[in-house]
């Protein structure tokens, strides 16, 4: 019993249409997924569900819930890049053979009926040492030769036949590579975000990652102007090395890549203040802020207490309003009150933690803060990477820069000739081009000193004029 | 001497602008004049020369600048947007030589002068790279990609070449195809005519369009956007008048112009620049940048809008060819295709940095 619908298939997937349904179909899921930001461009270490629907509102969670924001590693698209792995070995399989055989078994020897029709055709007078100048010239021009009796054929460029099933080919070992993640143990990727000071362990590897310190410096205009990581890398706990790792610098060993992906902004832990008497010189005392904990007041032994009365740990100025853009303490700005003993009333102040030397002094206050110490820390987000799939999908894309290259550089084309009583027939035959045979033809014919008697169809005149 | 540089480089890209301009008037002058023998060949052989002097010019300009800002003249919209105006002169000069064609330059030579007036509306300071793009790939990877993207272009001025060419003859173009056809030269036009004058004003300071959005809009600055597209507003209104008024269409009015060029020779050449283009976008925008992703981002391929919008005009490429070398598509639909295909390279360079937020987004206007 033939398998009638194994067979269907088989011709669906050898078709040319086929393919086409399915590259426009990728192109046009491709394009949709760009216009919605996709899940693996979202802040590290977000929920993308919460993400979603606090960004984009209910719409971007019925986006996240309908799959969209993972579009390109859907089974939608998963397989639509399944199906073009397929109609590429079909296409090719179905077709390379045939290839093969019919440009090995070329007819050598052309009937005159056939070379008079062909568009480009001539007669050239016959002598006795035509045929072996025809042979000269056609070798000269680097044509390949094979005669049989009173026939010869110069061909050139037969590789560039091959060259669309050698882009095939080099796509399917591009999908081949990108696909071998799903091989265990042949694929890892994580983003390792690391604290200053910190030190991070890559799950089922034998490292660690500690982060000594993360710097990033800018231009005027506030555009980054350079950005690393200052890290140790530890290999069962042992310390192996200290590297400098930035952007187009990557950290490479043992298999494992670390590129520096993103950071997160700086965030201050504490700061020390002292407090003078702005008129005598006097020192209180000092008062630690713990920026993450803070007390509700801070007593000054023998002077006073400190009183917080706002903390703005991320102080931003939109509009004309004041408020706090983040819970983390990267702008942190306190408005304070200092109570001396005995009194009710005091002094309100503001402190700029990350701004030191902006101190707002009112004509009325006695007490300045000056700040002391300050500690604070920014986290570097790094990405350990390790695909051994991704040297495959590089060599797949080397083998399609070839196939490119014979498919679109180079051309394939015969030059038949027969020799007849005291004429020689000629024609050159191009796959898949015209313009430029022309030339080529009579260029030959003047290194082989052949003297054109008649013309073809298309004579030479006419395509002289060309295209203006 | 790094002032002087970057103001002789300014000065070089600028001359490199006009005779591009001059080359297109030249251009236009020739195809005019084709019929009349000497005074259309004599302006044609000016306009070629132009754009070599143009070409040569741009070069010289490029590597000033890139000596004088310490990297590759590709870093923000007003450099790569040049480099890519560039691309296209340069493919234009090649297959111009290579096919003797002379009439392609009507067409391809306007694009550039697109192209290099909408550079023109971005900052024109040499600024210092941000760390993403302190990589020898920038050289690469970048000036790869926009000379594919170039010839590519130059395949789009042949394939409208064409089909302006078959619209005078009724059983090539017809119906809703000459309509199409209609719309969008007239749409290329205004483009043409916004562009080049909103880059004229900006030069001399003028900043009669640089309104912000209304109120009832969001009253933001959009960087003079709004006002250009009431400009565009203004044009299609001054189109819709003159159609109706003097009863002519644009198609009309070129598609005389053009009749003694030869259609297969014109699908030929359209074909054979998209054929020599699409190795060198392949290796430019998809390899050289799968190549740099690794080493920068630790990832070949991580579906930023950008590198999405980059397959998207492969396969749209790679459609093309399957559909003209396999399915036989050739002539009228190859040419619609090759037409439709420069709208995707628009939206590659221009509408994914503007319109979506990926990582490519630090083009952003002003920056």
């Amino acid at each position: 019993m033939r398998l009638r619908g194994a067979e269907a298939l088989w011709r669906l997937f050898a078709s040319v249409k086929t393919a086409i349904v399915i590259l426009s179909s990728i192109a046009l899921t491709a394009a949709l997924g760009s216009s919605i930001p996709q899940e693996n461009a979202i802040p590290v270490g977000v929920d993308p569900a919460a993400y979603y629907f606090t960004t984009y509102g209910s719409f971007g969670a019925s986006m996240y819930h309908m799959g969209l924001t993972h579009m390109y590693t859907s089974s939608w698209f998963l397989s639509l890049l399944t199906a073009l792995f397929a109609s590429l070995t079909v296409c090719s399989w179905e077709r390379i053979g045939p290839l093969v055989t019919s440009l090995r078994t070329a007819p050598v020897r052309r009937s005159r009926a056939y070379i008079c029709a062909q568009p480009l055709s001539v007669r050239v007078a016959r002598r006795a040492d035509s045929e072996l100048r025809l042979a000269a010239a056609l070798r000269t021009h680097k044509y390949t030769l094979a005669a049989e009796g009173s026939a010869l054929r110069g061909e050139r460029g037969r590789s560039s036949r091959y060259g669309p099933y050698v882009i095939h080919i080099g796509l399917l070992v591009v999908i081949a590579g990108a696909f071998m993640r799903v091989l265990p143990g042949l694929y890892k990727d994580l983003d390792l975000v690391i604290p200053e000071r910190a030190t991070v362990k890559i799950p089922e590897s034998p490292f660690s990652i500690r982060n000594n310190g993360f710097h990033i410096s800018y231009y005027a205009d506030g555009r980054a102007r350079s950005y690393e990581t200052n890290a140790t890398l530890l290999v069962r706990g042992e310390q192996q090395g200290v590297y400098a790792i930035r952007v187009n610098h990557p950290l490479q060993a043992k298999g494992y890549s670390f590129y520096q992906e993103s950071y997160l902004p700086r965030e201050y832990d504490w700061a020390l203040y002292r407090l003078t008497d702005h008129s005598s010189g006097a020192s209180l005392g000092q008062v630690r802020l713990n920026l993450r904990h803070l007390q509700k007041n801070y007593p000054i032994s023998g002077h006073g207490k400190v009183l917080i009365r706002a903390y703005y740990p991320d102080f931003q100025i939109v509009g004309d309003q004041v408020q706090s853009v983040d819970a983390r303490p990267i702008n942190p700005v306190l408005k304070i009150e200092y109570v001396p003993v005995g009194k009710r009333v005091g002094e309100a102040n503001w402190l700029f933690v990350a701004f030191p030397h902006v101190q707002l002094l009112k004509r009325e206050n006695v007490i300045a803060f000056t700040q002391v110490a300050v500690a604070s820390g920014q986290t570097t987000v790094l990405r350990a990477h390790r695909d051994a799939g991704s040297p495959v999908v590089f060599i797949g894309l080397g083998i399609s820069l070839v196939g490119l290259y014979l498919s679109f550089y180079r051309r394939h084309r015969l030059i038949y000739a027969l020799a007849q009583d005291d004429s020689l027939y000629l024609c050159a035959v191009g796959h898949k081009y015209v313009y430029g045979l022309d030339r080529e033809l009579s260029q030959v014919l003047k290194t082989a000193q052949l003297v054109q008697l008649q013309q073809g169809e298309e004579n030479f005149h006419e395509r002289d004029r060309i295209i203006q | 001497m790094k002032g002087i540089e970057l103001s002789s480089s300014q000065f070089l890209l600028s001359m490199a602008f006009a005779a591009y301009i001059v080359a297109t008037v030249l251009y236009w002058i020739g195809t005019l004049n084709a019929e009349r023998g000497l005074m259309g060949k004599a302006s044609q052989r000016a306009a070629t020369l132009c754009a070599m002097s143009g070409v040569a010019i741009h070069a010289v300009g490029l590597l000033m600048r890139g000596f004088s800002s310490g990297h590759a003249p590709v870093s923000d919209m007003y450099e790569f947007m040049g480099f890519w105006a560039f691309a296209i002169m340069l493919g234009l000069v090649l297959i111009e030589r290579l096919y003797q064609s002379s009439t392609l330059g009507a067409f391809a030579a306007p694009t550039a002068v697109f192209v290099m007036a909408y550079a023109n509306l971005f900052p024109h300071q040499a600024k210092p790279l941000i760390p993403a793009l302190q990589s020898y790939w920038l050289y690469i990877h970048v000036t790869t990609a926009a000379l594919g993207e170039g010839v590519l272009t130059v395949g789009f001025a042949a394939a409208l070449l064409y089909l302006v060419r078959s619209a005078s003859d009724p059983s090539q173009l017809f119906g809703g195809r000459l309509r199409a056809l209609e719309y969008t030269l007239a749409t290329a036009l205004i483009a043409f005519v916004v562009v080049l004058s909103s880059a004229g004003m900006h030069a001399l300071g003028i900043t009669l369009l640089d309104w912000n959005a209304p109120l009832w809009l969001g009253g933001r600055s959009t960087g003079g956007v709004f006002g250009a597209l009431v400009y565009c507003t203004f044009l299609i209104g001054c189109y819709a008048v003159w159609r109706v008024y003097s009863g002519r269409t644009l198609t009309g009015l070129v598609s005389p112009l053009v009749q003694q060029l030869r259609l297969r020779d014109l699908d030929e050449l359209s074909y054979r620049s998209i054929a020599i283009g699409y190795p060198i976008f392949t290796l430019g925008a998809i390899v050289f940048a799968m190549l740099w992703a690794q080493e920068a981002w630790g990832s070949y391929w991580s579906w930023d809008p950008k590198e999405t919008w980059a397959l998207i005009t492969w396969l749209y490429y790679t459609v093309y060819l399957h559909l003209r070398l396999s399915r036989g598509w050739q002539g009228n639909r190859a040419a619609w295709l090759a037409v439709s295909g420069f709208a995707v390279i628009l939206f590659l360079l221009i509408g994914v940095n503007f319109l979506i937020v990926g990582l490519h987004a630090y083009a952003l206007p002003g920056a």
